[in-house]
């Protein structure tokens, strides 16, 4: 009988730790509230470190330094474990967006390098400018090659872009799949399922034809390219939806625009890595956390920023993400 | 046939009862308690001011190996290893060794699952510690079954007559 690893002391500790998860009904008094300095207030409240009292436009330091935070605990609970990875891509392959552009376009783009990828940015940097992969991830090396091939060919930043964003996906699928983890795999074929979706409502809207579309497919999902294909063709791509986890969300999100839609996109997520909050032993719930803190840090970033921007509340409000707790 | 008359001697039969008793559920609530002091260790790393409560739950998973070695002393005692009682016949020594085995595998599988059950209530105490009663009752329903293998190792024990 193969057994399951537990985790209890992990999972035990994660558990305290959500209990500084801000629910759905404190961020909504966050967006409620008229000044932001008592939003801050709410954040030092639940564990933000160096929240800023004065001046609210330095909030983004304390977001990324309580994401640093949270990835940091999650390593330092499970060091052997590689799922973290699946939410620091991300990162790796914004850093690479930024250097390829960087060197293509000759413009400086520093303040768009991000912190906490699974690479060091300097190694990244090294590796385009040798352009020499072997120390990097196959995929990322293929993904860098490919973003250079097709702009050698096209002279568009803009497929740097899409190539460099499959690679991302492609590099979760496979990580995803080494972890042999069931959940992990459900997020991340969901979380490429999602992907997929808002590509494709977003280029119909543009009326760009299916070829566009499978430029921006990223693997790694659950639906294939070719029932994106027999959706493209119909006036009613809803009926092809039918029969997979994303037929009501697609329903209701066409019919609402991309923001509602992203919305949707986020909650359903959420919903599915809610399953987690009753796993008493296993991983579950530490990816768990870590998505809740990733979307928590999000909702945080719209609110300060509308707030920042004297957005109205009910607006913020309709842009307010589902939260774990 | 030095070596068979040896195995089925009465008190060495009656000894390898005992330790069957005493070491499988003494793995089981090592086990167990294991798994329910590391989920109390990693509250008590965020949440010091737990640490009592959180103690009645990492103990639950003990008693399986305290219920093994009650029946492991009681078969040492009457097959006269403790004590200067008479030694038993192999066929007695044989029954002693069955006597021992009901706690020995109940023991070590409940006092795992048990630990498991008390982690999960680790989890309640963490968030919301006014239920520190429902986690002790998930915990303790698997209590039963270790009870029910001590019941049963003892009926056994109790039958069995020596000399």
């Amino acid at each position: 009988m193969a057994e399951e690893k537990i985790y209890p002391y992990a999972v035990a500790r994660i558990r305290v730790l959500e209990k500084n998860l801000l629910s759905k009904q404190t961020l909504n008094q966050m967006a409620d509230e008229k000044e932001i300095e008592s939003c801050l207030r709410t954040l030092t409240e639940y564990g933000y470190d160096n929240v800023p009292e004065g001046n609210a436009r330095e909030f983004e330091q304390v977001l990324s330094a309580e994401l640093s935070k949270t990835y940091a605990v999650i390593r330092e609970l499970v060091p052997e474990e590689k799922f973290i990875n699946i939410f620091l891509y991300k990162n790796d392959y914004q850093n690479l967006k930024v250097l390829l552009k960087e060197e293509v376009s000759g413009i400086d783009g520093t303040q768009y390098i991000v912190q906490g990828g699974t690479e060091p940015v300097e190694k990244l940097k090294q590796s385009i400018l040798d352009r020499n992969y072997t120390d990097l991830p196959k995929i990322m090396g293929e993904a860098i090659e490919e973003a250079l091939e097709l702009y050698s060919k096209t002279q568009s930043g803009q497929m740097i872009d899409i190539a460099l964003d499959r690679g991302a996906f492609r590099q979760m699928a496979q990580s995803a799949k080494e972890s042999e983890n069931a959940f992990v795999i459900g997020y991340t074929a969901r979380v490429c399922d999602l992907t997929n979706l808002k590509s494709f409502l977003r280029m119909r809207h543009m009326n760009k034809d299916f070829g566009a579309f499978m430029n921006v497919f990223v693997e790694g999902g659950d639906i294939s390219s070719s029932v994106f294909f027999n959706a493209y063709g119909t006036d009613n791509p809803t009926d092809q939806f039918k029969g997979t986890r994303y037929d009501q969300i697609f329903e209701i999100g066409s019919e609402k625009g991309f923001t509602e839609f992203e919305k949707m996109c986020d909650d359903f997520i959420m919903d599915y890595v809610k399953s987690a909050k009753y796993i008493a032993l296993t991983l579950e719930p530490l990816i768990a956390y870590l998505y809740a803190k990733e979307s928590e840090i999000k909702t945080v970033r719209i609110i300060l920023t509308s707030k920042l921007n004297q957005i109205s509340s009910e607006i913020i409000k309709e842009r307010v993400r589902e939260a774990y707790v | 046939m030095e070596f068979l008359s040896a195995i089925s001697d009465g008190q060495f039969l009656a000894i390898a009862g005992a330790a069957i008793a005493a070491l499988f559920a003494g793995m089981g609530s090592a086990k167990g308690t294991s798994i329910a002091g590391q989920a109390a260790a990693g509250v008590v790393t965020e949440d010091p001011g737990k640490f009592g409560q959180l103690l009645v739950l990492q103990l639950l998973p003990g008693t399986q190996g305290l219920y093994g070695f009650i029946i492991a002393f009681l078969i040492l005692s009457k097959a006269g290893i403790i004590g200067g009682a008479a030694v038993p016949t192999a066929a007695q020594g044989f029954q002693l060794l069955a006597a021992g085995l009901p706690i020995g595998l109940v023991g070590y599988v409940s006092g795992i699952y048990q630990g498991k059950a008390a982690a999960a209530g680790v989890g309640i105490v963490a968030k919301k510690p006014e239920e520190l009663g429902k986690a002790i009752t998930f915990a303790a329903i698997v209590e039963t079954y270790a009870l029910l293998g001590l019941l049963v190792s003892f009926l056994a024990y109790n039958g069995i007559t020596i000399g």
